[in-house]
């Protein structure tokens, strides 16, 4: 549980990042990082509402599964990624552009991958 | 201020509030940006601004509300970053604090900042590509040759430090594409086509520059040439969007927009949406196609999330796959959405998208200003 708050604390320190947090399926919060402002319970759920009918709706196309959601709103953006079992969704300002910190959310999604697989 | 004046600016702001839900125009919105920062609220000021140009893009006015507004946050970054410099210096803390003069267009403060960062940190490749693309931009405007060779030895040592570095590539290929010396972008041209094969523009700058070899000239005569003259030597060869005016209130504009969006490169399926309705272009068979049942439930799930997580309102996204990517613009009830083959690059396809929306928009509610 250490690592993955270690890396959502560094990915929050990333530039326009104000918050993430990582959640499974059903929407319950792993760990998170937000601000005072933002309920992670919010987040988990609306992030699972937002994943869950995108994923059905691709599959009874039979679309396959998406990897990565980016959601431009007028007050900011969100980053959903999809890390099999559970999500990381990230939540940046409006101004951010989104390539300068793609590859700081998708460094964190491998190393949470990582961190919360268990070896036998 | 009084208790009084408080209630009559509340009234107005409740007033104008309404009026631009209702009733949608650009002086609507920029009344409302103008209370708000009579008021003292520029952020506010700011988001009325981004939601006016998600519905009306091109608008002049709602341009100058965000410019003004998005001036103001700067300003205040701008001391924040000076500050946290003064205690510890970073190569990164310098290239926003350039990036955010470059945004406010005051080139003497972005070379002054980039000149400052580069004394400390001389390795740092993203702060000469940022110095280099400052001086571009002064080339350009001013036609000055110095500022030209200057950006491109700033862009040259960007490719030293970093020689996969494609932003440089692709700055460095345009203007001297641009001054003449064709032969030499096309070197650059060559690199950016292995990297990035999918690029349309690369592809059309590319073909435009074999076609006309040029000279053995030296860079500093080109820059010199192009400073005499008062002209580049070779117009831009970007495709030109064309420019589709608004019907009075039918869809056959949309369908030509949506029709030119799905010929655009990488593209395979095009949809506009209305409610129930739906235009279609490209690679469907019907309305019964899958990916307008995933394009809708993305949008109205997205809306719903933006509304809830108290973003705002959601104006476009993406979403990448298995089956490509798939990028989706929407305003309330209009959705236009592509799918697009995996690594298409998706900046020109969501202005393009956008453009849609506000389109369809515009004849949906009978051209009203």
């Amino acid at each position: 549980m250490n690592a993955v708050r270690s890396i959502l604390e560094q990915l929050r320190q990333s530039q326009g990042v104000k918050g993430c947090a990582m959640v499974t399926q059903d929407g319950i919060v792993i760990d998170a990082q937000l601000s005072d402002a933002t309920s992670s319970d919010v987040v988990a759920g609306l992030t699972s509402f937002l994943v869950s009918n995108t994923r059905r709706a691709l599959a009874e196309g039979g679309l396959g599964n998406f990897r990565q959601i980016t959601m431009t709103c007028t007050h900011g953006k969100l980053v959903v990624v999809d890390l099999g079992q559970s999500c990381l969704a990230v939540l940046t300002d409006q101004f951010v552009k989104l390539e300068s910190c793609l590859a700081a959310i998708e460094d964190a999604s491998v190393r949470l991958v990582r961190a919360s697989s268990i070896h036998v | 201020m009084s208790w009084l004046q408080r209630v009559k600016i509340w009234r107005e702001l409740k007033r104008l509030e309404a009026k631009a839900r209702e009733n949608p125009s650009p002086s609507t919105f920029v009344d409302l940006g103008q209370v708000h920062i009579n008021l003292g609220d520029i952020d506010r000021s700011l988001q009325v601004a981004e939601e006016g140009l998600v519905l009306f893009p091109r608008s002049e006015e709602l341009r100058k509300l965000r410019k003004f507004a998005r001036k103001h946050q700067i300003n205040e970054r701008i001391q924040e970053l000076r500050s946290k410099i003064n205690r510890s210096a970073s190569a990164k803390l310098y290239r926003e604090l350039a990036a955010l003069y470059l945004e406010l267009g005051d080139f003497g403060a972005v070379h002054g900042t980039c000149e400052e960062g580069l004394r400390r940190f001389p390795e740092d490749a993203e702060l000469h590509l940022v110095h280099g693309r400052a001086r571009l931009t002064g080339f350009y405007k001013d036609l000055d040759a110095k500022q030209g060779l200057d950006a491109v030895h700033c862009l040259q040592r960007v490719l030293e430090l970093k020689p996969g570095e494609v932003k440089a590539h692709k700055l460095l290929a345009e203007v001297l594409f641009r001054v003449g010396a064709t032969n030499v972008a096309v070197q650059h041209l060559e690199v950016l086509r292995e990297s990035t094969p999918e690029d349309a523009e690369v592809e059309t700058l590319y073909q435009e520059a074999i076609k006309r070899p040029s000279e053995d000239e030296e860079l500093d005569e080109l820059f010199a040439k192009v400073e005499t003259s008062g002209r580049l030597a070779v117009v831009p060869v970007t495709p030109v969007r064309q420019d589709v005016r608004v019907a009075e209130d039918d869809l056959a504009p949309v369908r030509r927009m949506l029709a030119q969006v799905a010929e655009l490169g990488g593209v395979r399926k095009a949809v506009y949406i209305r409610g129930p309705r739906a235009l279609v272009k490209g690679d469907i068979r019907d309305g019964k196609d899958a990916f307008l049942r995933v394009v809708r439930v993305f949008a109205k799930s997205s809306q719903r999330v933006a509304r809830r997580m108290e973003l705002g309102s959601f104006s476009k996204g993406a979403m990448e796959g298995e089956f490509g990517r798939i990028c989706v613009c929407s305003y309330g009830e209009e959705i236009a959405a592509v799918l697009c083959d995996p690594g298409t690059l998706t900046d020109r396809v969501l202005a393009d998208l956008q453009d849609l929306v506000a389109l369809g928009l515009h004849s949906h509610i009978g051209g009203r200003p």
